[in-house]
């Protein structure tokens, strides 16, 4: 594996709603540090890159932030999933499982020559 | 459920306000961001110096981040125009000489193409303000040498494709005759344009002033299809007896300028050539008669009084046989083909000229025209017409070469801005930024050429028709 590898743009995203889904209100660096440990370290991405994706998805109404207060008692931005972000999490991911349905079914033709 | 551009769009314009609050938010998310990396370093086993290092690798240019956040919050262009705006204008203002030419130039052009333009509308397309303009029709001759018509032949004419005169004059008589044979052409009424003769004096209130005048028939206002403003128009009551019927209806402006649109204008009498004349009416605004769309004339008074007003050393022209000088027009009713109408008119022309005057053996009779009327006698439209596409050539080569010049200019600036664009873009300024700059330098000069060009264009607009129409009724005294 390369040390940094290409990160869909779309599966950022994907990987950040999915994120909030599942562990609820959280700021970008925890988004980042969990989307490192979901990919065991071999997924490294440059952490600001979060932040615009943060964005996009805020943009968009799937996600929606809030000030508070972190665990270290200082002042960070918590992002939560609306209820438009849970819709389209459900769409992408299911999206998601088609294509990589067909990528790998197209993978495995390869030793059928 | 919003669309999702919709919800992008919405956000964008929120974004429009409150820059600041959102530019120190994500500072702010940053520095938190990257100060909790460090401390995980810092946990591993890293100095703090390489600890501060490490997270900052790992967090990514955030310059550039900021930048794109900039970009996503809000409509970018938007924010930096008014930088780029004020920009040029300093760049402007610091090169007064270039700005100046740049600006003069395209004034230029485009003041002398929005003037020729105007004009040439005027001159070739502009319509006279009655109904249905495109029924009137000019009744004209066409003579070569053998004519028969050897008298005196006043007004405008110009020379056809066929080497003919073609002349819109018609004697008293001939227009009395053609009066009562025409039975293809609605009523046929007479004017003339009384400013290619003279001009005459008329005494206002003790002010005398020259003031320009159009003679016509009784019938002209019924015929045009206009009626006054206010009081009543000429009617054929007025014209009757030649000498009398000492009435005018005057021009909207004329009112507007000696009268200050006052209702008691009706019943004043007025001064033309000595003569007291009675106000009865006020012709529609916009109403210019039908010699000329571009100018009105001042007053409008009957045919009969020209023995008075315009009087001639042969006498009355309403008598006389032998001088051609007054203008016929009549509408082409809507179903009536112009060629039969044309030929029954000519008809009762053969007849007219041979009752009137007597056509030697070798003499022959010219044929009679039926011209467009819509754009009146439009001895200048006939003038121009070939002209005309070379003069706009022209002033559209004019224009073309005001661009290049400023285009020069802006050139040569630019390349003696080679120094500064490079150190924008060493400092970080993208190519689009830097093009974008430019672009809004140009437009700058561009706005102000196209101001300039329009405050000429709308001087120059009144003062051409004047410069071609004041040499006109000289030429022809």
């Amino acid at each position: 594996m390369t040390e940094k590898s290409e990160v869909l743009q779309g599966t950022l995203d994907l990987m950040i709603l999915k994120t909030l889904h599942a562990l609820g209100p959280q700021h970008g660096f925890g988004i980042a540090r969990r989307i490192e440990q979901i990919s065991e370290q071999s997924l490294k991405l440059n952490e600001g890159t979060v932040y615009t994706a943060l964005l996009r998805l805020q943009q968009q109404g799937w996600i929606h932030s809030e000030w508070g207060v972190s665990e270290n008692n200082r002042r960070a931005r918590f992002y939560s999933i609306t209820s438009r972000g849970q819709k389209q999490l459900a769409r992408e991911t299911e999206n998601w499982e088609t294509i990589s349905g067909i990528i790998g079914r197209v993978l495995r033709l390869e030793g059928q020559k | 459920m919003m669309p999702g551009w919709f919800a992008r769009l919405l956000s964008r314009i929120r974004g429009l306000f409150g820059q600041a609050g959102a530019e120190r938010e994500l500072n702010e998310e940053i520095e938190a961001h990257v100060e909790l990396l460090a401390e995980r370093f810092v946990c591993r086993g890293m100095s703090r110096t390489e600890a501060a290092f490490a997270a900052r690798r790992q967090f990514g240019n955030t310059t550039l981040l900021k930048q794109r956040h900039r970009e996503a919050r809000t409509f970018l262009w938007l924010a930096t125009v008014r930088q780029d705006i004020d920009f040029a204008i300093r760049v402007l203002v610091n090169r007064p000489g270039i700005a100046a030419v740049s600006v003069i130039s395209l004034a230029l052009g485009i003041g002398a193409n929005t003037a020729i333009f105007t004009l040439a509308k005027a001159a070739l397309f502009d319509a006279l303000s009655v109904p249905h303009p495109e029924q009137l029709r000019l009744l004209a001759h066409a003579q070569d040498e053998r004519a028969a018509i050897r008298g005196h032949t006043w007004g405008d004419f110009y020379v056809d494709t066929q080497g003919r005169t073609v002349l819109a004059s018609f004697s008293w008589p001939v227009y009395q005759e053609l009066l009562h044979k025409n039975h293809s052409l609605g009523e046929l009424f007479a004017f003339v344009d009384l400013t290619q003769f003279e001009h005459l004096s008329a005494t206002i209130d003790d002010h005398a002033e020259v003031v320009t005048a159009e003679l016509v028939s009784g019938n002209f206002f019924q015929g045009m299809g206009v009626g006054a403003a206010l009081g009543r128009p000429i009617q054929p009551g007025d014209d009757a007896v030649p000498g009398s019927g000492a009435v005018a209806v005057i021009s909207d402006s004329f009112w507007t300028r000696h009268f200050d649109r006052s209702l008691s204008v009706i019943g004043k009498t007025i001064d033309v050539n000595l003569t007291p004349i009675t106000i009865i009416g006020v012709a529609p605004h916009g109403f210019t008669g039908a010699s000329s769309v571009q100018r009105s004339q001042d007053l409008f008074m009957p045919l009969s009084m020209q023995p008075v007003i315009f009087p001639q050393k042969a006498g009355s022209l309403l008598t006389d046989r032998d001088t051609w000088w007054v203008q016929v027009m009549g509408r082409l009713q809507p179903g009536t083909r112009l060629e039969q109408a044309r030929a029954s008119l000519a008809v009762g022309f053969d007849q007219a000229i041979q009752s009137t005057i007597s056509v030697g053996k070798d003499q022959t009779i010219p044929p009679l025209l039926l011209l467009p009327g819509g754009r009146g006698w439009n001895y200048a439209a006939q003038e121009l017409e070939r002209p005309m596409p070379l003069l706009l050539a022209l002033a559209g080569l004019v224009l073309l070469l005001a661009c290049v010049d400023v285009a020069n200019v802006l050139l040569a600036q630019s390349s003696s801005r080679n120094r500064e664009i490079s150190v924008r873009m060493a400092l970080g300024a993208g190519k689009m930024r830097v093009a974008r700059q430019m672009l809004t330098e140009s437009l700058c000069l561009s706005l102000m050429g196209g101001a300039g060009g329009l405050l000429l264009g709308y001087l120059g607009r009144g003062v051409l028709p004047r410069l071609f129409s004041s040499s006109w009724g000289r030429l022809h005294c």
